[in-house]
This record gives structure tokens, sequence and C-alpha cells, in this order.
């Protein structure tokens, strides 16, 4: 293959973006304001990326509706984190806020409005006043598609920005040289087949989650984990893979997502006795308690017999906000209710149930999206090599995100990141590095092997193998010998993926190769899930055991970091000093 | 929902890679009983009838936009269509008025030059 590998076509960049989602466009903004040459690759077309998605809200203690707190903010913040969060982090994410949303707003975002003219807010989930008090007005909305239209100010700016965009490329591998700087990447063309070096002085991942390696889950089809495997596989380590986040709205059924915004504007969960059972579980915050909170307290209601109808989900009512609140702050949910449901939310409940939302690790990095592996027990920054978004674990979500902070996350550290490349840059004008040929045969090899095995296994059937055991291993309430046992279903799966076939050898617009090629993603995150999940014998936020029902801070307040080779694990210990502020000692955690 | 059911489709094909014509593909499939859009049919063909199929679609929840195409004789996202409204064959066909990449994705530049064209920002200088 010597010919076609020297063939390879180049194309150099300042930086290469992989993700065109909310954070990958803030941050590619950033670069091609400040003047540099940046490529943005993604699957789909930009507007079309998963941040789209995004209903309820972005947070910001702006205090329009009442009086509020960045500091608050961070408190709630690390308490819904289950105290796993980085407090350094944390701070920074909760003090920008405000400056990132006012940016949005004068980007032209169509925030809802206040009749003085301030950007409308809503209650969320864990959201409080005073360090818990009660529910503050903190999440920023334009109506129920927040991120659609946070998505779509993004692009339009890179638009006018002038950003170059990739449109259906899909990245296939970082590039390392010897020191383990990263180079740029290997990409695959859709539309022709081709595949391509992208060099960049500086690559930045922010290419979503994984949330498709379950079964019934919110996610969109594209989020495949592509970022993490492509990590993975160059020997850098993933943080707190055992940590996901079940959304307690998910369509029973369907699995398309319900925004905690429906709570915030007044819904309630009710079991099968017409009861709103989050009074039992969380007498100050109730139905706003944070998600992992509610998504066990639902659980707990099925597993009891008080599910509704045939006793698999329970309900969310809004139908006493009224049509007109209704339709003005949740037309989509009504239209989402109605199409995926059959129930017309004005006059009827919403059958819902805990489904997985959002991956709360992922690839480890600093405050400035600098990805940071261990070395010897030591952290090294890899030089060359950024990770943004729900990719990254920064950490500001620890062990539970809280509801509006994932697009917080996205333009602050996308933002974070954009800023710290360009400040770097002057520093790095030289030429790009040679990249090792070993590096690009590597990915090459992978793609050839692909494409020239002539039987197999199917890419659907191993994914639906992986998707089915993720969701009966990996669950709301786990324990250690269902993990276990789901490590080795996921390891015993391995060599199917690697002897993955498709019939079909098309080069124009080959989705069935695009499938096979997640495939080797979805199985690198499937693995760090469950081999960081069976080790951690306590309960922390999204990880709950029930044979280990209790948070151990003397042993557990740490974060997991696992390498794909070997499937080995390694800890760090969490940043518990904030960068200004006080700490936050960890305590119980009621609401 | 206990019986089976099967749904007839023809699904307009073209690989420019092999095909020197398009033509229409006629089908079969056996649906689960979860399976209550028209995206969730398409997804149940590539699976079990014909994976070679080439559609766009992502969200699955009609946010995204990607899965418009032609559902018999009308443009919609197949996300939001309920199999029950489609009288059978369901007739799928690439968006009209755009070139055809491949099978039911149509080849969107001139689109987005065109929104490109408009300068879609705000100018607030």
């Amino acid at each position: 293959m010597a010919a076609v590998i020297s063939s390879l076509p180049r194309r150099r960049f300042d930086v290469v973006v992989v993700g065109a989602g909310g954070a990958g466009m803030r941050c590619s903004l950033q670069l091609a304001e400040a003047g540099l040459s940046v490529a943005v690759l993604s699957k789909v077309f930009p507007t079309r990326s998963h941040t789209v998605a995004a209903q309820g809200g972005v947070s910001a203690a702006l205090g329009n509706m009442s009086e509020d707190d960045w500091y608050w903010h961070m408190y709630d913040t690390v308490k819904g984190s289950d105290w796993l969060g980085d407090q350094d982090a944390i701070e920074f994410m909760c003090r920008e806020a405000p400056h990132a949303v006012y940016e949005l707003e004068h980007f032209g975002m169509p925030f809802d409005r206040n009749p003085d003219g301030t950007i409308y807010q809503r209650p969320f989930g864990g959201h409080t006043a005073n360090f818990g008090e009660k529910p503050v007005q903190r999440a920023c909305a334009a109506a129920d598609r927040t991120g659609h239209a946070m998505l779509h100010t993004l692009y339009q700016r890179n638009v006018a920005a002038r950003t170059q965009f990739f449109v259906e490329w899909m990245a296939l591998d970082l590039l390392r040289n010897d020191d383990g700087d990263v180079l740029g990447v290997t990409a695959l063309e859709m539309e022709t087949g081709d595949i391509y070096i992208l060099e960049g002085k500086k690559v930045v991942l922010a290419t979503g989650g994984a949330g498709r390696i379950w079964a019934a889950s919110t996610n969109a089809f594209i989020n495949t984990g592509d970022g993490l495997g492509m990590a993975a596989r160059a020997g850098i380590p993933l943080q707190d893979l055992e940590f996901w986040q079940f959304h307690p709205t998910g369509v029973a059924g369907a699995g398309v997502l319900i925004t905690e915004g429906v709570r915030g504007e007044g819904g309630i969960l009710l079991n099968k006795d017409g009861e709103r059972f989050m009074e039992r579980y969380a007498p100050t915050l109730k139905d706003l308690a944070p998600r992992d909170f509610v998504s066990r307290s639902m659980d707990q209601e099925i597993k009891e017999g008080r599910g509704c109808g045939d006793g698999s989900y329970v309900v969310l009512k809004l139908d006493h906000l009224g049509a007109e609140t209704i339709m003005k702050r949740l037309p989509s949910i009504r239209e989402i209710a109605i199409k995926f449901a059959n129930v017309d939310p004005i006059k009827d409940p919403i059958p819902v149930v805990p489904t997985i939302h959002y991956q709360m690790g992922g690839i480890p990095t600093n405050i400035y999206g600098q990805v940071v592996t261990q070395v010897n027990g030591e952290p090294r920054i890899v030089n060359g090599l950024y990770a943004i978004g729900e990719c990254a674990a920064t950490s500001v979500h620890g062990a539970n995100r809280l509801g509006t902070n994932s697009l917080l996350d996205l333009i602050v550290f996308g933002r974070s990141a954009g800023n710290h490349i360009v400040s770097e840059h002057p520093e790095r004008q030289h030429s790009h590095q040679p990249i090792p040929q070993s590096a690009i045969d590597y990915s090459l090899d992978r793609v050839n092997r692909l494409e020239s095995r002539t039987s197999g296994e199917r890419a659907q059937d191993v994914g639906n193998k992986i998707r089915v055991a993720m969701q009966h291993h990996c669950g709301v309430f786990r324990t250690l010998e269902l993990l276990q046992k789901g490590v080795e279903v996921i390891e015993s799966l391995v060599p199917e993926v690697e002897n993955i076939y498709f019939k079909d050898k098309s080069k124009v617009f080959n989705t069935a190769r695009v499938e096979a090629l997640e495939l080797a993603n979805m199985i690198e995150v499937a693995r760090a899930t469950t081999k960081s999940a069976a080790n951690r014998t306590e309960s922390r936020g999204a990880h709950a055991l029930s044979d280990h029902p209790e948070r151990d801070d003397e042993n557990w307040l740490r974060h997991t970091l696992w390498f794909s080779e070997g499937s080995r694990l390694e800890y760090k210990p969490v940043t518990m000093k904030p960068m200004t502020v006080e700490s936050f000692p960890p305590k119980a955690r009621t609401f | 929902m206990s019986q089976k059911r099967i749904v007839k489709f023809e699904i307009y094909r073209y690989d420019p890679d092999k095909d020197e014509r398009p033509y229409m593909q006629k089908l079969e499939v056996e649906l689960q009983p979860t399976d209550k859009m028209l995206l969730d049919a398409i997804v149940r063909i590539k699976n079990d009838v014909d994976d070679s199929i080439s559609i766009r679609r992502s969200c699955r929840e009609g946010v995204c936009g990607s899965d418009a195409m032609n559902i018999n004789g009308k443009n919609g996202l197949a996300c939001t269509t309920n199999l029950n409204e489609l009288t059978e064959p369901i007739v799928l066909r690439p968006l009209p008025g755009l070139p055809v990449v491949r099978d039911l994705i149509v080849d969107m530049t001139h689109f987005f030059n065109q929104y490109h064209s408009i300068k879609p920002f705000l100018i607030n200088d």
C-alpha cells in the first residue's frame, strides 16, 4: 500500500477542530476572529450537531428574576457533582457564565425576554439560592429550543468570521510523533470515500458524547464517542467514564428527551396513585432535585410497583400550567409528546422513564482545554491536543451534571480553549512538524483491513450487542456482580468489532462504512465505562451501587483514568481547591 | 401488535459508483412493535433487508432536519412521520430539485450557498 500512502492528500491549518457543535464552533469562532486558519470537521452539517437538541436553557447567575450569585451557582455545581467535580474548573465556569451568556446575546442569540427586556430565566434541577435554601431561576432560555438557538447563532457568527468547514467529514485517528505531540488527524470525506491528512499545529476534539452505546438514549445517532475512541487508541486515558447521566424524563418507549424545563415551569412527576412522589424523596427541591436523584427515585417507584400503565413508567403532568404557558414556553415539548407519546400535554400527562442522556466523563483536560494525561503518577500535558464540551472531562460535572450546565460548559470552555490557542500561537509560528509515517500507517491499516475483509461480523449486530449489554449491566442502579459480568461481555465483543465486514464497498457516501468506523469508537467507550464502573466500590452521583449504597470519600474521592491498552486503571486526586474562593468540603447530599 | 406487520416500500436508488441511472427498488420489511416512525422503518430496512441504502439521519426527533426526504410525494422528515399516516407502498425519493449524491442523499451545496449569501448573522456595529 506504499504508493497509496505516499499519495494521501494533505491539507495544512493552524488549528484542526473536530466537531461542529456548540463547543467546537465557540472555539473556532475565537480562532477565526483572531486570524488563525481553522478547519472544522463535522460528520453532519454544523447546525445538525447534537447541541441543536438541547432544550431547557443555559445557566448563568444573572439575577434577572431574583437575587443570584455565581458563588451559589458554584456551590450547586459542586454539590450536584457529588464532590467529584474539580473546584477550580467549577469556579472558573460559574464566574465566566454571565459574561459568556451576554456575549451570546450580543451575537444575536434570540433569548426569551422579561417585560423589562432582560433575558428570561427559569428554574432548573439543583439550582438554588443561598447554598440550597430554595430554587432559583438561573436557566437562560430560548423557549424549549435553547440549544437550537445557540447552535444556529454560533454557526452564523462562524460564517461571518469565514471559518472553513469540512462538512460530512469523519476524523479517524490522531497523528502523534515520538514525543507524543499531536500533529493532526486522518479523516474520511464521506461523500467521496477519500482519506486525507489534516495537519494542525493544534488539534481540538469537540466530538460530543457516546450516548449511543446504550439501547435507550436521548442522544442523536451521531453520538458515538469518536473523539474518545481516537484518544483511547492514541494512548490517552479516558476519565470518570463510570458516570453517565440518566435524564429523568425520556418519553417511555421512544427515548426522546422532555426537558427538565417542564418541571422548571411547574410540571410534576406522578406515580400510579397520582402521588407527587418527589415530595417524599426531596422535601425542599421536590421535582427539581438533581437528575441522578430524581432518576433513582423514579426507578424506585417503578420497582416498588407504583409505575403507571403496565407498571414500567411514571407520568409527567403539566396540564395545570395552562395552554398559554405550554404554547409559549414549551411548544416543542408539546409537539414531541403528540408525535412520540400520542398525548397532548395540555390535556394529558406524558409517560416518562429515566433515559441515558449525558456522559460526565471524557478526555481529561485543564481549564484551558489542554488534554492532560498521567505519567508515573504525575500529570502531563499532551502537546498540541485540546478537548472541549461533552467529550472532555474538565471536570466541572464530576459524578452528576446539573441541567443547563452542559450548554454553559460548551461556551465557557470552547472560548477558553480558543483563547489559549491564540495566546500560544505566536510562539509556534514555526512550520508544521513532520508526521511519522508509522502514525499514518496505523490509521490506514485500520481502514484497509476493514475495506478488504470479505466476511465477518455485521456492524449492526455487534452494535446491538454492545447496546443491549450496556443497558443491562450499567443501569440506574448497578451491582458489582452485574458490572463485572458487563466487563466480560464487552471485552468478549472486542474481537467481533475487529472482525467487522460490510458488503457494500461503494466509495460514495457509504453509511455502512461510517457505521463500521463508529463502532471502533463505541467499543472503547463501552470498555472504559464497564471497567471503570466495576472497580468503583461506592455510590457517588450517577454511579449508584445497590450493594455499596454509601459514598466513600476516604477511598474514592478521586478521578478514574482508564487506558485502553490492557484496560488499565489509574487514579488521580480531585482538585478541591478553587481558584480564589473557599473550598466546599464534602457533606451529605440531601435536597 | 402481536401479528406480523409487513410493509411495502419503493425506494429511489442511485449510486454513481455503480449505477448507470437511478431506479426504484421494491422491498418489504417486517416491522417490530417499537417501529413507529418512518425513520424506524428505514433503520429496520438497513438492519434486516439492505444496508446499502444511504440516508442522512441524526437527532431522530425532528430538530436537526437531516432526514428530510420526499415521502409519498410530499416533503417531510422521516423521524416525525408516523407510519400509520402513510399508504402503501411507501414511496421514498430524495428531496426534489437538488442534485442526488446517492440514494436519498442530496447535494445541499447550492442551498447553503444561498443561505450564506444573505449574510445570515446579526450585524450590530
